[in-house]
This record gives structure tokens, sequence and C-alpha cells, in this order.
């Protein structure tokens, strides 16, 4: 998979790969996710590599967005953390991009240099279907009442919120320092991702001046930032669940390669190797996709359907892996002692996380005029 | 049910279903996945009811039962609490089925009103650590001693109930022969030589899994499962056991696919209605899917059972039925997190531990790739 990449890139995966060889062993982020403890100590060491910079333009004190770099710390750093990956892909995908594409000078002068710098942890909410978040401005503060069931620990929110009483297709990103009075969460225990506080998130009359309001009162997400939004956060997310996919594959290929059964390595089964053969092709499809769409997206054409294809593609993958890797690493697999039971958790944690499909498959048939 | 079960039999599953509603709470089923401890007081809860006795012969105590009653038994558990047909398999599949099926006339006299009245508790020792799907490849051994005692050493891994039971069904090596050099012994866990390590799982927990070991631990020749002329025969004795074990264990797999095919339905059933007409379709087609994949797995086990009652053979339908109705129930689990969205995999709800608990269906009791090398074997292939 390597063999694409250009000269930066491939030293940007070598220098995730040496880095979480070094910082990452399997039993320290096995005990993480027993512990659902966040590797704050971990990641301090990670941005020392400055990768945070690859979603920030220069003039705030980025390298320049690159998003299939990106792309590529996400999916390695989800081969064997997802937490860390999420968080980072979060930051750049999400938080970065949004600002950079809808702040206003002032709030791009803020938050960007420190999201370059990986100096704050942000976290972007969508409201669930049947959630409400709404808002009204008054004297120049704009006041945030409403619940979201899916958070995670963060700095900085950028809490996504109707106007009271407005039509509900408008809709405004709002950011909310995580010490803001008001702003409540509530740890949810989750089945994956342990150790990214996963928390429902309630605003009970949160107050931030109205120029927290991104682009300004007057901006609202308009219909091409939301695609484009929506198109980001599905990139993301296949990064995120192939690299999930091939740390799983990885995992119980070592394992079909050293368990002996019947005097033979159990790998040497078709019925195994068949199962390994079949998610290695959805692997690789995944990973081509999710660059593929990276590379449109930089080029600044249209991507949203190929993210969306790319995501769709990935999180199928990881699924698919994650259950097949206890399969075929059997007794073992299941037990806490071995990590493919990790795996498993995490890839269906994402499946489920993904609860806008319906809008994920829409924005693809969209592109075929369906 | 599918013109299998007799009226008596719909009786007891009613009697189940009656019992589980009182007496094993969601909030139960949830401490127990949590605390990992084996559940003793549901234990007695289901002695007192009867249930431990259900497949003993009458003239021990029990209630004459067969496979088809266990089949019940274990399917109305798992729709609460799958842990809990495995912990009471301690008693009424390793203890009565073995018992009742290849112990000997003192052994059956000895064990069966005990484990009746649900006073013993039973574990199958044959998985080692080289020898899981090749069952056969096992190292544990046992030689005879200057007193005519078998002395048995090595180790045994995935046991359920390892940590609790009293006696443990052993299988050891004691002639070279591959399959007709094993035997059983029923060891009793309270010698010196015996201690075990728990496991913990992803899933089914509560029903204490362990790694045992036996360190020279004497056995009598007359507690050789069947007596001592059950030397040697250990094999074809774990091989009578089969079916019923297969049909167990596909009964767990439907019980678990039922309550998360419902859960996914309440679920969808509650949301606010769609914004446009039919723009849940895809979800409502999943589901419909997945009625008619339980509805066709609960048929073959059922129907398979009906032929392994009315002893005709049924080792192809056994093995179809346990990979069929583990893999099923996985995909419906899967497929069940995937309708209840953010809410699937909440620790807080049970969606996410049916999940994880049906996993180990496809792979314990002889995984589903091994149970379609079974299939495969009777087309002639």
């Amino acid at each position: 998979m390597d063999e694409q990449l250009s000269r930066e890139h491939k030293m940007v995966l070598d220098a995730v790969r040496y880095w979480q060889k070094k910082k990452c062993p399997r039993t320290d982020v096995m005990a993480w996710d027993e512990n659902g403890e966040y590797p704050a100590d971990i990641l301090e060491s990670f941005k020392e590599l400055d990768f945070w910079a690859m979603g920030v333009d220069e003039e705030y004190g980025g390298t320049g967005r690159d998003l299939t770099g990106a792309g590529l710390v996400v999916e390695t750093l989800a081969q064997m953390d997802p937490v860390l990956a999420a968080t980072y892909g979060g930051d750049v995908f999400l938080a970065a991009s949004e600002i950079a594409e809808a702040g206003t000078d002032d709030q791009k002068k803020e938050w960007l240099p420190k999201i370059a710098q990986g100096s704050i942890r942000t976290a972007r909410v969508f409201p669930r279907e049947g959630e409400s978040m709404e808002f009204i401005v008054k004297d120049s503060t704009c006041i945030l009442k409403g619940r979201a069931s899916q958070a995670a620990s963060a700095d900085l929110f950028i809490i996504e919120a109707v106007e009271a009483g407005q039509a509900p297709e408008i809709r405004h990103s709002i950011l909310v320092p995580a010490e803001s009075q008001g702003l409540i969460l509530t740890p949810s225990d989750m089945l994956g991702f342990r150790g990214a506080g996963t928390a429902g998130l309630e605003c009970d009359g949160v107050k931030v001046p109205a120029s927290s309001m991104l682009g300004g009162p007057d901006r609202g997400i308009t219909a091409k930032r939301n695609k484009q939004l929506r198109g980001l956060g599905d990139l993301a997310l296949a990064f995120l669940a192939t690299g999930i996919a091939r740390g799983a594959m990885g995992y119980a290929l070592d394992h079909a390669k050293s368990r002996v059964q019947f005097n033979q390595p159990i790998g040497n089964f078709p019925a195994i190797s068949e199962k390994l053969v079949t998610l290695s092709m959805q692997v690789r499809a995944a990973g081509l996709m999710a660059r593929s769409a990276a590379a449109l997206a930089h080029k600044g054409k249209s991507f949203e359907s190929q993210a969306a294809q790319a995501a769709l593609m990935a999180s199928g993958a990881a699924q698919q892996a994650g259950l097949d890797g206890i399969q075929i690493t059997g007794g073992y697999g299941y037990t806490l002692e071995y990590d493919a039971q990790r795996y498993m958790r995490n890839a269906m944690h994402l499946s489920c996380a993904m609860s806008d499909t319906a809008r994920i498959r829409e924005t693809i048939s969209g592109s075929m005029g369906l | 049910m599918h013109g299998t079960v007799s009226r008596e039999q719909s009786g007891f599953r009613e009697r189940v279903q009656s019992f589980v509603n009182s007496q094993i709470s969601e909030e139960r089923a949830d401490a127990l996945d949590k605390t990992d401890e084996f559940p003793h007081d549901i234990m007695k809860s289901m002695a007192r009811e009867g249930l431990t006795a259900v497949n003993v012969p009458v003239q021990y105590g029990g209630e004459g039962g067969g496979d088809l009653e266990v089949m019940i038994l274990c399917e109305e558990l798992s729709k609460r609490c799958p842990a809990l047909s495995w912990t009471l398999g301690n008693v009424i599949l390793y203890g009565n089925n073995i018992i009742g099926v290849n112990g000997s006339e003192d052994q059956r006299a000895r064990f069966l009103p005990g484990l009746a009245k649900g006073q013993m508790l039973f574990s199958f020792g044959l998985t080692e650590p080289d020898a899981g799907s090749d069952a056969a490849n096992i190292a544990t051994e046992a030689q005879l001693n200057s007193d005519d005692q078998w002395v048995v050493n090595g180790s045994k891994t995935f046991i359920t109930g390892g940590t609790v039971a009293n006696i443990v069904v052993t299988f050891a090596r004691t002639a070279p022969s591959r399959y007709n050099g094993i035997t059983a012994f029923l060891v009793d866990t309270g010698h010196g030589g015996f201690s075990w390590s728990k496991i913990h799982k992803l899933g089914f927990r509560g029903s204490d899994t362990a790694t045992l070991y036996f360190d020279g631990i004497p056995v009598a020749p007359e507690m050789i499962l069947g007596g001592p002329e059950g030397l040697n025969r250990g094999w074809e004795q774990m091989v009578r056991l089969l079916n019923g074990e297969r049909l167990s264990l596909s009964a767990c797999a439907l019980g678990i696919a039922q309550a998360a095919f419902d859960a996914a339905v309440k679920h969808v059933r509650q949301l606010p209605p769609p914004a446009m007409a039919g723009s849940r379709q895809t979800t409502e087609h999943r589901l419909a899917e997945m009625a008619a994949k339980l509805e066709a797995a609960r048929a073959l086990a059922y129907h398979t059972a009906w032929l392994h009652t009315n002893k005709m053979e049924c080792v192809k339908e056994t093995s179809m039925s346990k990979f069929f109705c583990s893999e099923t129930a996985k995909e419906i689990a899967a497929g069940a997190m995937a309708v209840m969205g953010p809410d699937g995999c909440d620790m807080a709800l049970a969606a996410q531990r049916r999940l994880r608990d049906v996993l180990i269906l496809s792979i314990g009791g002889g995984t589903t790739q091994i149970q379609k090398n079974i299939v495969a074997k009777t087309l002639g292939l």
C-alpha cells in the first residue's frame, strides 16, 4: 500500500510507525483500553512530530493543509490505537477545516495556531435525530440550550445548533470552551473507543459571546459548507476505519501463521486463508478509496461522494475484520488477554456511531442523480 | 411449534419463561456480565424450580426430559442471560447428560440424584492449549500406578465452570492410539493436585471459564466414565454427546438472536416518524431479512431436534444447525446494533452484550469451520 505514496508521505508514515513502535506497545494500549484511560502523556510526545500542522495553513502556524498526509496519520495510529487516531483526526479534519473555511479572521487567529500545535483538543458535536440543540442571541451573547448524546472530552466544542424559532435547516456552528458554565458532560460507558471520554453533552443555558458563532452571527452553515463538512467527517472516518480493519487483519494473520492445529498453521486451511484473502482486498480497497477522496479534496474538487463511499467500504471492512479476527483467533481471541476482542469492539463501536448511514448513502445516491 | 414440540414441552417453555421473568431481571443479567462472578444464587433458584432435574430419568429423581427440553431451557435462558444456560450446563449437560449417556449404573446411582437437586457441578475437560479444533491431539495423560490407580497429569483450558466444578470429566491419553487411546476420568476437584486459573472473557461472563491443572491426581478405575470398561473409550463417549451439545448451543444462539431482533424492532418502533414516507425502508428491509433468517434457523434447529429425539441419523443436521444458528445469530446481533445506532454500543444497554456473548457460539463446541467439514464429509466429499 505504500508504493503509490510521495516521498513526503512515506516519511510521514515512517515517522508515525517509528513513534508508535516506541510509545504504543500493545500491552500499554490494551491497558489504556481496559482502564478507559486517555494517554495524554503519550500524546504529548506525539505532538513533537508536528503532524497537527498538516491541518492548518502556513499563515496560521501550520505547514499547509494536507489531507492525504493527515489521513495516513489517522490510518496508521488506528492500526494500534483508534482513540489517538480519532483525537487527531477530529482536530485536523473537522475543527481545523471548519474554522479555516468558515471562521472570521479573529476566530482563525485565535484557534488555528493552537490546533496547529496540537495544544487544544476539539470535539465536533452533531445532535442526532430526535435531539435538540437551540440558541438565542441576546445583548451580544449567545445562549445555548439542549442535549447531544455523542460527544467526547475536549477543550473546545464546536456545537451545531439551531436558532430558536427558526427553520431547523438553518444551523450554526458555535465555539464553546469546555470550561463554559452550564456545559455538562455525563460520561458514557461504551463498547469501544474507551478512553475517548465519550459523553452525553448538555448545554443548560451556556453563555458565550455572539462572536463565538463561527463566521459571525449572520453566517449559518450553508448547504455547501454542510456538504463539505460531512464529507470531511466521512473522509476521517474512512481512514480511521481502514486503520482498525488493517490492525485487526494483521493481528489475525499473525495468529493464523503461528497457531498450529492438525500439524500445520491454521492459515494453511482455505477456510482461514480465504477469510484473510477477502479481508486483504477489502482493506486495500478501503485505503485506496480514502486516499483517492483525500486527493480530490486536496485539489479542491468535489470529493464528498467518494469520501462517503470510502467511509462505507472502510467501516464494513473494519466490522468484518473485527468479527473474523475473533473467529480466526478462536477461543484465545475471545479472552481479554488477546487483542482481537478490542479490535472487534472498536470496529463495532465505529459502525454504530455512524448513525447517519442513511445520510451517507444519500450523498452517494445524490451524486448519481437518484 | 413447527409440529416438533409436544404440548408438555410447550408447557415447559412457558414454565421457563415464567421463571426467567420472575427471577432474572435485566439488571441481574447486566450485573452478572459486569462482575463476572459465578451466580450461585441463581443456580439455587433454578434447582428449586426443578430446572437442574429436567433431563434426569425419573428413577433418579428427575423429570425424565431429554435434549429437546434442554434446548428449550437454553433458548429461553439465553433470551435474558445466555451465561445462565452455561452455568446450568454445568449440571444438565456436563453432569446429567454425560453421566446419563455414558455413566455406569453405579455412577448414575451415585451422581444423578445429587445433580438433579443442583447439589453438584460438573465440567467437561477436553480442550487443551494445543488441542482446540484438533481435539484428539491431547497431551494430558494418565498412568496406572502400583496401587492400581490412574494418575492424571496435564492441563486443560477454556473449561466452562472449571473454577466451581466438583467433578471434571477429564479426557486423558492412556494409550498411543489417536482416538482409541483416550479415557475420560471423573476427577474430584477436592484433591490437592488440582488447581485452576480463571480466564477473563469477552462475553458469557459469569460462566466461569478456567485453565485447569492436574498434578498427579490419582483416580480409581471405578471413576473412569462408564466404569473400568470405559478405558480407552473416551473418544466414542464424547462423540455420543456431540449431537445434544450442538443442539443446545444452537438453542443458545436462537435465544440471543430473538432477543437482539426484538430489541431492534422495539427501538425502531419508538423512533419519531421519518421525515419522508418510506425513508426508513433500508432499516425495515434489514429487519425483515433478520426475521426470515431467524425463522429459518429455528426451523432447522427444532427439526434436527425432532430427528435426534426420534433416534434418527442427524450428524449432518446437527452440524448444519450449529453453524447456521450461530452464524445467523452473530449476523442478527451485529445487525441489531447497527439498527440501534449509538445505543447499540452503549454498555448500559444489552445490545452490545448480545454480540459479545454470541461470538463464542461459532467457536466453542466445534467451530463453524469444523462443522462445515463434518457436513462436507456427510455429503461424501
